[in-house]
């Protein structure tokens, strides 16, 4: 073979190995994008349920007015909160409401018998918990990418196309400890 | 799809897919021989090698396509509802979040007995089936993990491998069997040569079918498997505790040889190797590796000492 040949099945698997990488860090880019999305809905989901959730304890409990407020007060908040660190800040008021609607519940035999009222916790539970899979699926995606990016010869060609390395989400005290509520 | 594990998965992945392909080829090329061979005793070889392929083909087709609906249905597995079911398809929808994956169809077993079991060929046509007596036993973490458990079979594939293998493997011991039959039959009434040649073909073909078949039913039940699901749940969960829990409730079921193994074992009815008399089925069911389930508590109580990160290392 003459040595032109030889360039160009050096040039092509060059290219190929190009795309085939190139490719492979969009995919794993969308990844994050999509589970930082994901992250947004199940925060929204367990926006909707908590005024489901005030009224059917109300229904047992009339006099815990200040515990309805707190809630109601810290959802709006967190409802118009934009970046990040909004959110984060409103989950830091959201998180102790709703725990202290759980506590009220606790005082009320009846109400922990309704039905509803224990559909209603076990929706909450499982809001909770999307809640802090989506984010782990979200640090689980970004740490998959960002090593990614950051290995050697991925790392000559991510900076200059203009992939960067992902933050990670920090770990929320307050979050996991709601999670953990048993009935 | 992300895990700590990524890589690792894939490999997972290729390695099943690719053990499919050698089950199903296997299958093709040991039907067409043995109707080829059948064939030449009467004097049709070729059509009935043709024949023989034809049905393989189908048989492997319909194992890919529908071999699930078949477990399914022989399990009498009922599509689970959010009246009932609430918890159990809250707690597959937080584990579907947790893997990146679409949410599998759920099923329940009505049975007392604790088990659960995961089919179907790629995540997006996965199904997950959980017994009765599972969701009387486990608490919500308990049944999460168990959840979480199925659905890395699903991930990593297992599930592709375990029921185009059951498929297979029943179609051809059910027809194996049939044979066995008529042509006792047949060699009583006619003693001819012919009925003779026939018997010593299948003879043949059986004395090398069966180690293949014990082959592939012993790669299908690798333990290996098992612990890397029971890792790959933990990864999800980030609680291995919960899974060794739920084992050791299910261990000390007094109900465990109930319809779920008996279903498994119609699966196969496999007398000439008999890998179920361990316990052991050939899909994804929890309790297939039911000797080492106390190691498997090992290991997972050893996890839940140890930073999540280091769960990635192991496998």
């Amino acid at each position: 073979m003459s040595p032109l040949g030889y360039v160009i099945i050096v040039l092509a698997a060059v290219i190929l190995w190009f795309v085939l990488l190139y490719n492979g860090l969009v995919r794993w880019r969308n990844t994050v994008a999509a589970a930082w999305a994901q992250i947004d809905v199940q925060l929204k989901r367990r926006y909707d349920l908590i005024p489901n959730l005030v009224e059917t304890v109300r229904g047992y409990a009339q006099h815990e007015r200040e515990v309805f407020e707190t809630v109601t007060r810290a959802r709006a908040e967190a409802l118009t909160a934009g970046t990040p660190r909004d959110v984060a800040d409103a989950d830091r008021h959201l998180a102790p409401a709703i725990r202290s609607l759980f506590a009220v519940a606790e005082a009320y035999p009846q109400l922990k018998a309704d039905q509803n009222f224990r559909d209603l916790m076990e929706e909450l539970t499982a809001t909770e918990n999307r809640v802090a899979f989506a984010r782990q699926y979200y640090n689980d995606s970004v740490r998959v990418y960002n090593t990614k990016i950051q290995q050697f010869p991925a790392a000559l060609i991510a900076g200059r196309l203009r992939f960067r390395p992902s933050d990670y989400l920090e770990a929320d005290a307050v979050q996991r400890e709601v999670q953990q509520v048993k009935f | 799809m992300p895990g700590a594990d990524d890589l690792h998965l894939q490999e997972r992945v290729d390695r099943n897919v690719l053990a499919t392909w050698v089950c199903i080829a296997a299958v093709v090329i040991l039907l067409t021989v043995t109707a080829w061979l059948l064939g030449q005793i009467w004097d049709f070889g070729v059509p009935a090698a043709v024949i023989g392929f034809l049905f393989a083909g189908g048989s492997s087709l319909a194992a890919y396509f529908a071999g699930d609906r078949m477990v399914l249905g022989l399990l009498r597995a009922r599509p689970a509802t959010r009246e009932r079911h609430r918890e159990l398809l809250n707690v597959t929808e937080e584990m579907a979040i947790a893997s990146g994956l679409p949410v599998p169809k759920i099923y329940v077993i009505d049975t007392a007995a604790s088990n659960a079991l995961a089919t179907g060929r790629d995540p997006q046509h996965a199904s997950i089936a959980v017994t009765s007596g599972l969701l009387d036993t486990l608490n919500r973490n308990e049944l999460q993990a168990v959840v979480a458990h199925e659905l890395s079979h699903v991930r990593q594939r297992d599930t592709l491998y375990s029921v185009v293998v059951a498929a297979l493997v029943g179609t051809i011991v059910i027809m194996a069997d049939i044979f066995w039959r008529s042509m006792r039959y047949g060699g009583r009434r006619s003693r001819d040569s012919r009925g003779q040649a026939a018997l010593l073909a299948i003879g043949l073909v059986l004395a090398i079918l069966a180690p293949i078949l014990a082959k592939i039913l012993q790669m299908a039940v690798s333990r290996r498997r098992e612990y890397l699901a029971d890792l790959g749940g933990a990864d999800l969960t980030r609680n291995p505790e919960a899974l060794a829990d739920a084992l050791e409730k299910i261990a000390q079921d007094p109900d465990r040889l109930d319809i779920a193994n008996r279903g498994v074992q119609h699966l196969f009815v496999l007398n000439p190797v008999n890998p179920l008399s361990s316990g052991e089925g050939a899909f994804s069911n929890l309790l297939n590796t039911h000797p080492p389930i106390r190691e498997r508590i090992r290991i997972l109580r050893a996890l839940a000492h140890q930073p999540v990160e280091d769960l990635t290392q192991i496998g």
